[in-house]
């Protein structure tokens, strides 16, 4: 047979299986949080740093490595920022700071993510 | 003037809504608050749906458009960089509309279909608001702080039901911070036709499939367990890791997500798939030491944020156990009504009617094989990987020099020395042993 003879099963399935064939697609940081509704409570953070000076001898800061879209940064200076309004209010960071140096509130009503599937 | 109710439920979850519906039946005022802008908003889950509870108060749940696929397989899998070895448990034949009481689903879905519910039975759910925390009088919980104008709002009883990461109980001074055994869940709903799904996971109709991947090549040897969930044409896929543990391990959970997702054989299972959402939340998984108090004078606490969850390596369950913390919750509730007594002591019947349920009982039971999981990290980044070599030696199909092949009994000598060698027959003897017992007892 020819090779490029369509094989029957190509031509009867509806769903193109051969277009569900390829690597699943992955995302990036970004473009995972691109897939969340992020409504932004502009100028009211809801995550603070409380002091910077806990950050500056805070030797393993474990906020930046285990925040699920990776919102602590840590900059040249030694402080730590939060960027908050990228927050999925998982509560992580609250938790995982071993020095409590995170003021850590829900964003206000209407505001924060939003799930469509969950 | 504060406004009052009977009860006042913060969280619109399984828990809180069915709690709301009991209660509002019983002609009780509640009122549901919930921060997202509809129940589900802010919810995520693996997930499977156990549906015991919630069958018996809504019969006609699978008909409803609020699950998505019945388990009729489970498949627990382990790992190495590029080999499984998994069992398989298929059946097929328990009956409709429930079958094993086993259903994938979506929070944003179901939740929303549950609230509706307390809703239509006459409960007030007050929608994007978020509950700051208890208003105490006389150290007893009389209301909640809601974040809004006007938003004290009295309550005879209050219930905490609102998750994981429970404020309110903390407010209430019903517990401390929230330990590093907590488990940190990260997920990728991805889009797949729904013919797709089913040719490839051989499911007929509305049958789903349910995979748990153990330590091993799963998340980097480290105390934790994929997942992989069929939904009608979605696929949940994501893991579970103990803060203690993600922290150790360094890497970004985002990265470590698309990890999985292209570990060799996962990979064959999501391919052409597209994501649709990434999510995270926390699983409450911690010891009876930190759980909270599950009443005070006043106020109650359910669900997740009293800790019920059942989540080790052979079980993922919460959303039953929420559920059913929140009928006997209701029905406390309403004795309590009657007697116009709402002390700790007068709702005192709540939990001792929870540690005689399967909420408490297989909390407690499988605290045993979750302790020793943290206490013998062998069994996530040795074993998976050395039992998954054993397999690969006594299957190899090797080719001698003279054109002929070597015989079956030198593949089990190999495998035999190398349990000798790498594994220890007295250390691997005494694990196992740890592992039976923390299993049995
Ligand atoms: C990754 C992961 C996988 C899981 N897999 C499974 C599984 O496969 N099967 C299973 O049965 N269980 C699973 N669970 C556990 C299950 O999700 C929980 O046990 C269950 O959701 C608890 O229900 P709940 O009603 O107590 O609380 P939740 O479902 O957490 O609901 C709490 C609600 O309260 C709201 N809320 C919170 N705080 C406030 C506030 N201050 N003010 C107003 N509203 C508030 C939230 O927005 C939310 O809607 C999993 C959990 C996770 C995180
Ligand atoms: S873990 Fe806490 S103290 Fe350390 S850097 Fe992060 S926020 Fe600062
Ligand atoms: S709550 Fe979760 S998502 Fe938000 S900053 Fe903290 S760790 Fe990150």
């Amino acid at each position: 047979m020819a090779a490029n003879v369509k094989s029957p099963s190509d031509i009867a399935n509806p769903t193109g299986l051969a277009n569900f064939l390829g690597p699943p697609k992955l995302l990036g940081r970004d473009d995972k949080l691109a897939t969340l509704v992020i409504k932004v409570d502009e100028g009211n953070p809801h995550l603070k740093i409380i002091d910077q000076g806990v950050c500056l001898k805070c030797i393993e800061k474990p906020c930046t490595v285990t925040c699920p879209v990776e919102n602590y940064k840590v900059e040249d200076n030694g402080h730590t920022t939060i960027y908050w309004s990228s927050c999925i209010e998982c509560g992580t960071c609250r938790i995982i700071c071993p020095f409590q140096n995170i003021s850590w509130r829900y964003p206000s009503g209407g505001f924060g993510m939003t799930y469509r599937y969950g | 003037m504060a406004e009052r109710c009977d009860v006042a439920i913060v969280g619109a979850g399984p828990g809180a809504s069915i709690a709301a519906y009991i209660l509002a039946k019983g002609g009780l005022e509640v009122i549901m608050f919930e921060r997202g802008d509809y129940p589900g908003s802010k919810a995520m889950f693996g997930g499977v749906l156990y549906t015991t509870v919630l069958s018996k108060y809504f019969p006609d749940f699978p008909g409803a458009n609020c699950v998505e696929r019945h388990v009729i397989e489970k498949r627990f899998s382990m790992l190495s960089e590029s080999d499984e070895v998994a069992l398989s448990f298929k059946f097929l034949d328990f009956e409709p509309p429930y079958y094993n009481h086993s259903f994938t689903a979506l929070r944003a879905i179901f939740d929303r279909y549950l609230a509706k519910k307390a809703e239509e039975a006459g409960a007030v759910l007050v929608t994007q608001t978020v509950v700051d925390e208890v208003i105490a009088s006389e150290g007893r919980v009389v209301g909640v702080r809601a974040r809004r104008e006007g938003g004290e709002v009295l309550a005879n009883v209050v219930i905490a039901a609102d998750g994981a990461n429970s404020l309110i109980a903390q407010s209430a001074g019903l517990r401390g911070e929230l330990p590093l055994s907590v488990i940190l869940g990260v997920k990728e709903v991805v889009s797949l036709p729904r013919e797709v799904i089913e040719d490839r996971f051989s499911l007929e109709g509305d049958e789903g499939a349910a995979y748990e991947y153990l330590g091993g090549g799963a998340v980097r040897g480290a105390m934790g367990a994929g997942f992989l969930y069929t939904n009608r044409d979605t696929i949940s896929v994501g893991y579970g890791i103990p803060l203690g543990a993600l922290k150790t391990l360094g890497v970004q959970p985002d990265e470590l997500l698309n990890e999985f997702k292209m570990h060799p054989v996962v990979r064959r299972l999501l391919r052409g798939t597209t994501p649709e959402e990434y999510s995270a939340h926390l699983i409450p998984e911690m010891t009876p030491h930190d759980l909270p108090h599950f009443v005070g004078d006043g106020i109650v606490v359910i669900g997740g944020a009293a800790g019920l969850v059942n989540a080790n390596p052979l079980f993922h369950e919460g959303t039953n156990m929420a559920m059913a913390s929140g009928v006997m919750a209701a029905e406390t509730i309403l004795q309590a009504h009657k007697a116009g007594n709402f002390s700790a002591k007068a709702l005192e019947s709540y939990p001792s009617r929870l540690r005689e349920s399967f909420a408490w009982q297989d909390y407690d039971r499988y605290l045993g094989l979750t302790r020793m999981a943290e206490t013998h990290p062998q069994f996530f980044n040795k074993y998976p990987y050395e039992f998954i070599k054993l397999a690969r030696k006594l299957f190899s199909v090797v080719p001698t020099d003279d054109g002929m092949q070597v015989p079956k009994r030198a593949l089990e000598l190999a495998v035999a020395d190398h349990v000798l060698a790498e594994l220890g027959l007295m250390s691997l003897g005494l694990d196992l042993l740890d592992a039976a017992k923390a299993a049995m007892f």
